[in-house]
C-alpha cells in the first residue's frame, strides 16, 4: 500500500558512480540526452548502448531496477512502435488488408523506440546513483550564477529539501486520513471519474489543514533557530571536485566525439 | 453482538527482507456489554489488530466474525461492517472537514445510505452523547472549536453511525487533564446509553484500571495475557518485562506494601487507594497488622 | 523586508510542493505516464489562495518528477509548464473560474509538445497537445475547481502570518 513506497528511485551502493558529484552528472545527464537526438543510425545507438552500458555496469545497480525504470513507460514505447511502425509510407513489407507494415516504417519504429529507451535508462541512472539531497545541492549550485538576475536559488533549493523532507510526513497522513474516513464509510476505490473526484475532498481538506499546520510548526521552529535567509549562508557538506569527476569529464568528452563523429561521417 | 477474531495474522512488507509480522495467531472473542482495553507497547500491534476489526486491513490468515457475519470473507460489503464496528483513530480531530459540525457529523450515516431526516436525527443523538449542544455548535466550522470540542465533533462523527462496537485508539492523547477526564466520562456515558462493546487502546494504565472490565495484552504481535484488569495488572514483573506499566494506583499501593502496609492486589484505581488508606490509616494506625482490610471498589 | 514573512512565505510554499509531491506519488498508477490525470493536478487552484503555491508547485512538480519514470525532460519541462501555468493562474485570480484554466492551456501545449517532439509520440503534435489537454482539463476542472469552492470556505489555513 502507501507504506511500501519507497521515495525516489535511490538505490544505494559505493560505486563509482554514485560518489560522482551531482553537478556532474547533472550535466553529463543533459549532455548524453541531446546526444540522443545527434545520432543518426545505429551505429550511433552502438556508441551509446556501449558507453552507457559501461556506466550502468561501473553503478553496480542491478539491471532489474533499470529495467524496472522501463516499466511504466512500456505502454508508450508500445504505443510509439506500432503507430510509427503502421504509418510511414514507403516500400511495403507486409500487409493484411488496412494495415500495412512498411520498411521505413519498421526502421522508424525500431529508432525511435531505442531512443526512448535509452533516454530513460539514462535518466534513471541519475535518480537511482544521486541521493535527492545531493541533487538538489547539485541544482542549486548549478543555477547560483543566476542568482544575479533574481532567480531566488536559495529559497528553491530549501523548499525542495523541505519538501523531501516532508513527503514521507505527508504520505503517512494521507494514509492515516484515508482510514479515518474510510472507517466513516468513505469509499476511494470505486465509482466513476466524477464520484471519485469528489470522494477526494474528505481527503484534501484535512491534509491541507494538517500541511499547513506542519507549515507553521517549522516556520517558527526555523525563526527560534535565527534562520535569516541565504545570505552568507555556508554548507556542512559542501561539493567538491574530485579526481574521478576529471576522469568523468575525459570519458563524456570522448563519447561525445564519438556520436558526432558518426553523425557527420557515416 | 459478538466479535469473534480467530488465529488472526498479519504480515507487513511480505516478501521483503524486513517482512514483519505485525499481528501473530491472535483470537479472542468478545461478547455485548464488554468493555475491553488493550494495552502494549508501541509497535506491539495494537493498531493493527484494530485496524482489522473494521476492515480496514485483511490478515495475512484467519478470521473474524462479527455476530455471525465473517467480515474477513471476500464477499462481505464494507458498508456491513462500517455499520456495526466504528473506529476512531488517534487525534481524530485531523479527519474534520466539512463546512460545519453538523455536516461533518452527518458524512457518516450519509455513507451507510440514510435518508436526510435520519441522518440528521442521528447526528443530533450523537452530538447529545458527546455533549456538544446542538443549538451552539451544529452550524459552525469544526476548525472554530477548541482542541477538546474538535474531538468530540469526530468522535460524534463516528458514533452517529450507531456501531455495535466501538473501538477508541488513545482518545484522550495530548488532552490537558479536565478534557482528558471530559472525555473519559463521555465514553463511560456513551456506553451507558448506547450499549454494545467498547474497546480502548491505550497507554494510560489508570484509565484501562478506571474504565475497562477486561484487558488484553499484546507484546510483539502476539496476544500474552488476557484477563480482568485485578488479574492484568497483579504481576507487575511481566508487565515491566515488556516495556508496559501498572496503573498509578497500583503502584503506590505496592510501594506501600513494600515499606510495611499489607499488600492488597485490588488496588488499582484512585479511588481504590484512598479507601484502601483510609481503611489502613483510619483504624489502628498503621503497623504490621494481619488483618486484611476491607476495600469497596 | 519584514524577515518573518519571508521565511513563512518560503516554507508554505515547500509545503504546497510536498502536497502535491506526496499526492502524485500516493495515486502513483494514473499520476504518470500517457494518461497523465494527475489528481494532485487538482493542487493547481491553490495560486488563488496564495502567491507561495506558484514557487511550491513549480517545486512540487519537479520533486515528483524526480520520482517519475518519464525522465528527464519531464522534469525540466513538465515543472516549468507548471510554474508558468500557476503563475497565470495567479494573476487571474479575481475571477475563480479561470483559475483552472492556465494549466490546461500551459500543460497541453508544452507537455504536448516535449511527448511529440522528445518522446516521439505520434500521430501528430496536435493530438498530443489535445490529449494532454485533456487529461488536465479533467483534473483541474472536474476536481480542481469543486476544491477551490471548498477550500474558499476554510480561506484561514492559508494565512500564515497570524500567530
Amino acid at each position: 500500500m502507501i507504506r511500501d513506497i519507497t521515495i525516489g528511485q535511490y538505490y544505494p551502493e559505493y560505486s563509482k558512480i554514485h560518489k560522482l558529484d551531482p553537478r556532474l552528472k547533472i550535466v553529463v545527464t543533459l549532455v548524453y540526452i541531446v546526444s540522443l537526438f545527434l545520432v543518426k543510425d545505429f551505429i550511433g545507438y552502438a556508441i551509446v548502448f556501449a558507453s552507457i552500458g559501461l556506466v550502468v555496469a561501473m553503478s553496480k545497480v542491478p539491471i532489474r531496477f533499470i529495467l524496472r525504470g522501463l516499466k511504466p513507460i512500456f505502454l508508450i514505447i508500445a504505443f510509439t512502435f506500432t503507430l510509427n511502425m503502421l504509418m510511414t509510407k514507403g516500400t511495403i513489407l507486409w500487409s493484411w488488408g488496412f494495415v500495412r507494415i512498411t520498411e521505413e516504417g519498421l526502421y522508424n519504429a525500431v529508432f525511435m523506440a531505442l531512443r526512448l529507451i535509452f533516454l530513460i535508462i539514462g535518466s534513471s541512472l541519475l535518480t537511482l546513483t544521486t541521493k535527492p539531497i545531493k541533487l538538489t545541492d547539485g541544482i542549486e549550485s548549478l543555477l547560483k550564477p543566476f542568482k544575479k538576475m533574481g532567480l531566488p536559488v536559495h529559497e528553491l533549493a530549501m523548499m525542495m529539501t523541505i519538501a523531501l523532507r516532508f513527503i514521507p510526513t505527508l504520505l503517512e497522513e494521507t494514509d492515516k486520513i484515508m482510514k479515518a474516513q474510510q472507517a466513516r464509510g468513505a469509499d476511494f476505490e470505486t465509482g466513476g471519474l466524477i464520484k471519485r473526484a469528489k470522494a477526494m475532498i474528505p481527503l484534501l481538506i484535512p491534509l491541507f489543514v494538517g500541511a499547513f499546520r506542519i507549515a507553521q510548526d517549522l516556520a517558527m521552529a526555523m525563526e527560534a533557530r535565527c534562520y535569516h535567509g541565504g545570505e552568507g549562508r555556508t554548507k556542512l557538506n559542501a561539493l567538491k571536485f574530485r579526481g574521478r569527476d576529471a576522469a568523468a569529464i575525459i570519458f563524456v568528452v570522448i563519447y561525445l566525439s564519438a556520436v558526432v563523429a558518426e553523425r557527420i561521417f557515416v | 453482538m459478538s466479535i469473534k477474531a480467530e488465529n488472526l495474522t498479519h504480515i507487513y512488507n511480505k516478501g521483503l527482507a524486513y517482512e514483519t509480522k505485525a499481528v501473530d495467531d491472535v483470537s479472542f472473542t468478545a461478547e455485548d456489554g464488554e468493555f475491553i482495553g488493550i494495552i502494549g507497547h508501541t509497535g506491539s500491534g495494537k493498531s493493527t489488530l484494530i485496524q482489522h476489526l473494521n476492515g480496514i486491513l485483511k490478515p495475512e490468515s484467519g478470521r473474524i466474525f462479527i455476530d455471525d457475519i465473517e467480515i474477513t470473507s471476500k464477499n462481505v460489503k464494507m458498508t456491513q461492517i462500517r455499520k456495526r464496528v466504528g473506529l476512531v483513530f488517534q487525534y481524530p480531530e485531523y479527519q474534520l472537514f466539512e463546512e460545519t459540525v453538523l455536516r461533518d457529523i452527518s458524512f457518516g450515516p450519509k455513507n451507510l445510505g440514510l435518508s436526510d431526516d435520519e441522518v440528521v436525527e442521528r447526528a443530533m443523538e450523537a452530538m447529545r452523547l458527546v455533549g456538544l449542544d446542538f443549538e451552539t455548535y451544529a452550524e459552525r466550522s469544526p476548525f472554530e472549536l477548541s482542541g477538546g470540542q474538535k474531538r468530540r465533533a469526530a468522535i460524534a462523527g463516528v458514533i452517529a453511525m450507531r456501531p455495535d462496537v466501538l473501538i477508541l485508539d488513545e482518545p484522550t492523547a495530548g488532552l490537558d487533564p479536565k478534557a482528558h477526564e471530559d472525555i473519559l466520562n463521555m465514553i463511560r456515558s456513551v456506553k451507558e446509553r448506547a450499549g454494545g462493546i467498547v474497546v480502548l487502546v491505550s497507554h494510560n494504565m489508570g484509565d484501562i484500571a478506571e474504565m475497562t472490565d477486561r484487558v488484553l495484552v499484546m507484546d510483539g504481535g502476539k496476544l500474552v495475557r488476557d484477563g480482568a484488569p485485578a488479574e492484568i495488572f497483579a504481576d507487575e514483573e511481566f508487565l515491566k518485562g515488556i516495556g508496559l506499566g501498572v496503573p498509578p494506583a497500583a503502584r503506590m499501593a505496592n510501594v506501600l506494601a513494600a515499606g510495611g502496609l499489607a499488600s492488597d492486589r485490588s488496588v488499582l484505581t484512585l479511588g481504590d487507594l484512598t479507601d484502601f488508606l483510609a481503611n489502613r490509616l483510619g483504624g489502628a494506625g498503621g503497623g504490621a497488622d494481619d488483618e486484611t482490610p476491607e476495600v469497596s471498589r | 523586508m519584514n524577515l518573518r514573512k519571508n521565511v513563512r512565505f518560503w516554507v508554505q510554499a515547500a509545503v504546497i510542493g510536498g502536497v502535491y509531491a506526496a499526492l502524485t506519488m500516493a495515486l502513483a498508477p494514473i499520476s504518470y505516464g500517457p494518461m497523465q490525470v494527475r489528481v494532485s493536478e487538482a493542487l493547481t487552484v491553490l495560486p488563488y489562495f496564495t502567491p507561495a503555491a506558484v514557487p511550491g508547485l513549480f517545486v512540487g512538480c519537479f520533486v515528483a518528477n524526480t520520482i517519475s519514470f518519464y525522465g528527464v525532460p519531464d522534469m525540466i519541462f513538465g515543472s516549468l509548464a507548471t510554474l508558468a501555468g500557476a503563475f497565470l493562474s495567479y494573476k487571474l485570480r479575481k475571477r475563480a473560474w479561470l483559475v483552472p484554466l492556465p494549466p490546461i492551456l500551459v500543460n497541453g501545449v508544452v507537455i504536448g509538445a516535449m511527448l511529440y517532439f522528445i518522446y516521439g509520440v505520434e500521430p501528430s503534435l496536435l493530438a498530443d497537445m489535445a490529449w494532454v489537454a485533456l487529461g488536465e482539463c479533467l483534473a483541474c476542472y472536474a476536481l480542481g475547481y469543486p476544491l477551490l469552492r471548498y477550500l474558499k470556505r476554510h480561506e484561514r489555513i492559508f494565512r500564515l502570518t497570524e500567530d
